[in-house]
């Protein structure tokens, strides 16, 4: 079990957030709308709020550990400029959990091995793909993940919900978007009030509607190759 | 835009240069010998304490996140930013000032302290920087504050293994908008600093005790050719610093 969640009970000011049980293994989608409790139970996994409960990560019990002891690592909404040159950034973040060995090979499956070179001059996009390659150096039982995609445009959400799907590491993923929820998610739980509603495996793979309005797309732009920005 | 808004912003304005430069100009003479010597010197030590003023913010910023206890600590740093700078240098000049106390109370050990304040630090080069530097820490504060609301870099840094130095480097070079302003605006703060320096340490003189002093030993017109100058650099820096930040 990469990630479990139980009786876990948090509060924001006298906003609560309680979850009974919830199991992590591949693509966990939250939806919810604006101030459901979405990042509030994030914060709360990832040890940077308070609160009661277990939090179970790669079978160990990380509930009482500082976040960075937890072997979670959070991608946020705004992703963070790299500090520095993105390889030294990269190598730093390996050196710290001995995976040297596997900069290229994360930086081959994200395809930014382009950016590595660069400091400064990214795109969000170009970020997200940089923080969440740091983030796989971490070596994370789980990932956590606050509306990754909040601040690129669709195209990029697709390039980097579609990494995020490849990867295949267990993921908590919140978005308040029905239509990304259905395309990234094996389980998609819904949250209202502080608590899960409901949770389901997902059937649905809105691919098909992707492709069709990536069609439109070229079509419009008279372009046969869309690139996204990532890849520029 | 509509016009009430226009009319405002244009009256705002209009009164602002009228009085910060128009109407001044009427008596303004040549500014008295050493503007440039105040003028280097400000710029020198508004520099040292804006850079000393960075990791206390940012540490500060943090910590204000933390909530509860280290939120109230953190604001401490606040209190020169909302206390009159006046008293921030009378208390400064109390502080510093108790090892003599001590001393000529009878406290032989205090006398080392005494003498190292005495002879390093009241009207000396290293009082102005405590001064500038106390000034500077709410700005730094301030800025690392919202800035960590906005990105929340701290966390994913953290969540990455990210611990004590590590991380405030992590979070400096990586906030580099946030560092560069932090460090810009208490530097041009540092020309402005007048209540704290008088006090505590009017020598060497720096840009705004060189004003007092043209206004006292010259009169209005220097005075005015000095504030002149030193609103024209600090404007032009505030300028291009505003510039730089939003490319």
């Amino acid at each position: 079990m990469a990630l479990q969640i139980e009786h876990l009970e948090a509060y924001r000011g006298r906003f609560r957030v309680y979850v009974q049980r919830l199991e992590v293994n591949s693509v966990v989608v939250i939806l919810g709308r604006n101030g459901s409790g979405k990042t509030t139970l994030l914060d709360a996994v990832a040890g940077f709020l308070k609160a009661r409960g277990r939090v179970v990560a790669c079978g160990r019990d990380v509930s009482q550990l500082p976040p960075h002891k937890r072997g979670l690592a959070y991608v946020q909404a705004v992703p963070i400029d790299p500090p520095g040159r993105v390889d030294k950034f990269l190598r730093a973040v390996a050196r710290l959990h001995s995976t040297e060995d596997q900069v290229g090979e994360v930086v081959e499956a994200l395809g930014i091995k382009h950016l590595l070179g660069r400091s400064g001059g990214l795109s969000t996009g170009q970020k997200q793909l940089v923080n969440l390659a740091a983030a796989l150096l971490a070596k994370p039982c789980a990932f956590l993940m606050d509306e990754p995609t909040s601040h690129l445009d669709w195209i990029n959400k697709k390039a980097f919900n579609d990494v995020v799907k490849k990867l295949g590491v267990a993921t908590l993923y919140v978005t308040h978007d029905p239509f990304e929820a259905m395309y990234i998610a094996d389980t998609l739980c819904v949250m209202e009030n502080g608590t899960l509603q409901t949770c389901m495996k997902n059937n649905a793979r809105p691919e098909e509607t992707y492709r069709l309005a990536e069609s439109l797309w070229h079509n419009y732009r008279g372009q046969k190759n869309l690139k996204t920005d990532m890849n520029m | 835009m509509d016009l009430f808004a226009k009319a405002v912003v244009a009256a705002s304005a209009g009164v602002l240069v009228a009085f910060l430069l128009a109407l001044p100009l009427a008596y303004a003479d040549a500014p008295p010998p050493g503007l440039a010597e105040s003028l280097a010197l400000t710029a020198a030590f508004g520099a040292a304490a804006a850079a000393a003023s960075l990791v206390p913010g940012l540490s500060a910023a943090m910590a204000a996140r933390r909530g509860g206890l280290w939120r109230a600590l953190a604001y401490v740093l606040y209190v020169p930013a909302v206390v009159p700078p006046t008293a921030v240098g009378v208390l400064l000049l109390a502080s510093f000032s108790l090892p003599r106390a001590l001393c000529q109370g009878g406290v032989a050990a205090a006398c080392p302290a005494a003498e190292f304040v005495l002879g390093n630090v009241l009207n000396k080069p290293l009082g102005v920087l405590i001064a500038m530097a106390v000034m500077a820490l709410p700005i730094s504060f301030s800025i690392y504050d919202g800035a960590l609301k906005e990105e929340r870099a701290e966390v994913y840094l953290r969540s990455l293994g990210f611990t004590g130095v590590r991380l405030q480097v992590a979070l400096l070079r990586s906030m580099k908008s946030a560092t560069a302003s932090a460090f810009v605006f208490s530097w041009i703060r540092s020309f402005g600093e007048l209540g704290v320096l008088l006090v505590f340490a009017s020598y060497p003189p720096t840009a705004s005790i060189y004003i007092y002093n043209a206004w006292l030993i010259y009169g209005v017109g220097p005075a005015i050719g000095a504030s002149l100058a030193v609103i024209g650099i600090t404007l032009a820096v505030a300028y291009v610093a505003r510039k730089w930040l939003s490319r």
